[in-house]
């Protein structure tokens, strides 16, 4: 680890310092692979939580326009009948049963829970899909809607709008989107 | 720039100071680089778009663009291996290949004409074919081949983006020149010597030392970009998992750069010390910032389940100031600070204590009549600040005529007050760009003492006008101002012929002197042609030429 002036020709090949710094290279750079996969890994499974998130949207989409029909098959999510009959429990429980049965929080490995906000403080809420029902406000207020979690016994006989998005590995919320549904 | 110099195995070039002239020093000559147009049509276009050997033509520019073409393809390329970013803008890629290969072939079809005009290929007894089957023209040939081949074959998407991956191979062009410079500078050198002259500045480093600058501060930019879209939920949406990838990549890249600076720093004669030297190194702002560039990825991953981190990837900004390595203004900016910081912390230490001093007569003056806004003393410093400094957002305001009465006299002095630190820097990064100038005078003077410039200290006064923003016009100025001083300075040196004259011993020395000078001319010149031409103009009289043929004749 001498040093040794810039201008003077000393030799050529490593020394024994140069291998240690050649091998500390080599080890830092094994090291900045191996925390790169594992944040590759932790964006993955935040890309597997965001892909749940799109196929609830894609299926809350495509019922959306046919939900409100009188012989629409899915009577749990069915909509303009009974207000007291036809709540998103049902509903959700008919879609874990069928549609999503396949459907896992990759972080968990069970399947995921709807879940009012992520929370960065709580990490349990990772992966987790965040459903909110947005109520419009009267002409005039500061906001043009209030979001609200759909609960189990909520209604829904009649259109809503929806938002959708999962927390990541931070637990920070990632929106996926808005829909009518 | 100074490794040119170093390369050149020529004998230094000297330039009289008498023909000094600053558009030539600077390389700004109106006359275009030294290519004549009484040559051959092939010739001529050879020396101006492809000889490397003549400073000032377009071959140095053309390989510039050429290789940030080549860098841009990569880019574009990996671009395509995302869907999001490829469905939408498809065409648009396509015709930026389109345009690419449209470059690749004229400059593949340029260099094949201009074959016979390139030292390497001109011997040969046919240089075209020499030039197809030379290592870069094949290069250059596979750069494009795929797109024309997928015209008459059909190709498999995957494997015609593998063969334009091919494009990279172009940079070789660049970058083996580079390295077989390199290798010769550092002939007999250390690994750590070569380490050193690869990451510091030096008159080892060559070539390959700026395209390692260039590449990094290419690294530093897109992931500079990256961080920025990456806060564009509708981006990171998209691509996070490219993002990461990216981040990892630049990291990897950081990382070896610092390990390579904290390891041959004590090749630098301020950080001889082995620990100390490195310690120091380590300390120094511009390492601190490399640190501080790679650090929040490291900590992020390790402690990013036990802490919330997430603020750290804001940090990761921080790459942008690895840059300031490469700008001279803002080590002068530095140097300034460092210089005024005992008056610049003076006026921040009344700036403190008016920032208080308002916050407590606010308070004071004003939270009977709005306890909600002036609370307490700190959360009125809020407005204190932004009504000293001018901004004034209006959304706390003082409602009493005596604490509107304070905030008048307040808002006024502050004006004054707030001003300091920003005149002082102004005037001190003025006052430290003079002191250059002067500098660069003194060291001119010095240069100029052996009467001429030779190449590292023309290359040094190049450098030093460029990094003060020296016009054309200034130094011209400068160089007659040295000029005249140093011939006024001579001329000081001979006394006076009457001052002679009154001594006799001087008037003969000086007569000694003169007959010396007739006879070293006498034995320099043609004697007869001398006779010839001094009857033939009559500029001698009979007894001057008699005078001349006696000392001639004598020595």
């Amino acid at each position: 680890m001498n040093s040794s002036s810039s201008s003077t020709p000393v030799g050529t090949g490593p020394t024994f310092a140069d291998w240690i710094f050649i091998l500390f290279v080599i080890g830092a750079l094994a090291l900045v692979a191996y925390l790169g996969e594992i944040a590759f890994e932790h964006a993955q499974q935040t890309e597997k939580s965001k892909r749940n998130g799109e196929a609830l949207v894609a299926w809350l989409g495509t019922a959306s326009a046919e939900r409100f029909n009188p012989d629409y098959p899915v009577k749990a999510c069915a909509g303009g009948g009974d207000p007291k009959a036809s709540t998103w429990g049902a509903c959700l429980e008919h879609l874990m049963a069928n549609d999503f049965k396949t459907m896992q929080n990759p972080f968990k490995g069970k399947a995921p829970e709807f879940i009012e906000q992520c929370n960065p403080a709580d990490k349990s809420l990772t992966g987790e899909i965040v459903l909110l029902k947005n109520t419009p406000t009267p002409a005039g207020s500061a906001v043009p809607s209030i979001s609200s979690k759909l609960a189990a016994e909520d209604s829904i006989d009649q259109k809503l709008q929806l938002s959708i998005g999962i927390c990541d590995k931070g637990s920070y919320l990632v929106k996926v989107s808005d829909i009518e549904f | 720039m100074t490794t040119d110099t170093n390369t050149n195995s020529a004998p230094p070039q000297l330039i009289d100071i008498e023909s000094l002239d600053a558009k030539a020093l600077l390389g700004l000559e109106e006359s275009g680089p030294p290519i004549s147009t009484d040559q051959p049509f092939r010739k001529w276009l050879y020396d101006w778009t492809l000889n490397p050997n003549i400073p000032g033509n377009f071959q140095a520019t053309l390989e510039r663009w050429i290789g940030i073409l080549i860098v841009v393809n990569l880019f574009a390329l990996v671009l395509e291996h995302v869907p999001a970013l490829y469905d939408p803008y498809k065409q648009l890629f396509h015709y930026f290949d389109i345009f690419s290969v449209a470059v690749f072939v004229l400059e593949y079809a340029l260099r094949f004409y201009l074959a016979p005009e390139d030292e390497e290929f001109q011997k040969k007894n046919t240089p075209r074919v020499a030039y197809v089957f030379s290592p870069f023209a094949i290069i250059d040939f596979l750069a494009v081949a795929p797109f024309f081949l997928q015209a008459f074959i059909p190709i498999d998407l995957r494997a015609l983006r593998f063969l334009r991956l091919l494009r990279i191979l172009k940079l070789f062009r660049i970058v083996i020149p580079a390295i077989k410079e390199f290798k010769e500078l550092n002939r007999g050198r250390t690994f750590r010597q070569k380490i050193h002259a690869m990451v510091f500045e030096s008159a080892y480093g060559g070539k390959l030392q700026t395209i390692f600058d260039t590449f990094i501060g290419i690294w530093v930019i897109i992931s500079v970009l990256a961080v920025v879209l990456e806060s564009i939920q509708s981006v990171s949406y998209l691509i996070n998992l490219e993002f990461v990838i990216l981040d990892t990549v630049a990291v990897g890249i950081f990382t070896i750069e610092y390990l390579m600076r904290i390891y041959a720093c004590v090749e630098e004669p301020r950080f001889r010390h082995g620990f100390l030297g490195r310690f120091k190194q380590a300390r120094n702002p511009a390492t601190v910032i490399d640190l501080l560039a790679i650090l929040p990825f490291f900590l992020e991953v390790l402690l990013g389940t036990v802490l919330d981190l997430r603020f750290l990837r804001t940090f990761r900004l921080a790459r942008l100031l690895k840059l300031t390595r490469y700008n001279d203004s803002t080590k002068i900016l530095t140097t300034v600070i460092a210089r005024e910081w005992p008056v610049i912390s003076a006026s921040a230490f009344i700036m403190i204590l008016m920032v208080i001093m308002t916050a407590s007569l606010g308070y004071v003056f004003e939270h009977e009549a709005q306890p909600e806004k002036f609370d307490n003393i700190p959360n009125s410093v809020y407005w204190a600040v932004i009504t000293l400094a001018s901004v004034g957002y209006g959304d706390i305001s003082p409602i009493t005529p005596v604490g509107r009465f304070m905030t008048v006299v307040m808002a006024l002095l502050g004006i004054g007050i707030f001003a300091i630190p920003a005149a002082l820097l102004a005037s001190a990064f003025g006052d430290q760009l003079h002191k250059e100038r002067e500098l660069l005078k003194t060291n001119l003077r010095n240069m100029m003492k052996d009467g001429h410039l030779d190449d590292s200290e023309i290359e040094m006064l190049r450098t030093e006008a460029k990094r003060l923003h020296i016009t054309i016009e200034e130094l011209n100025a400068l160089l007659e101002h040295v000029h005249h001083e140093r011939v006024n300075a001579q001329n000081k040196s001979v006394l006076p012929l009457h001052v002679i004259a009154e001594k006799p011993a001087h008037a003969v020395e000086h007569f000694k002197m003169l007959v010396s000078q007739i006879n070293q001319l006498a034995l320099m010149t043609d004697g007869a042609k001398f006779e010839e031409a001094a009857k033939a103009s009559d500029s001698l009289t009979a007894k001057e030429l008699a005078l001349w043929q006696q000392l001639r004749s004598r020595s």
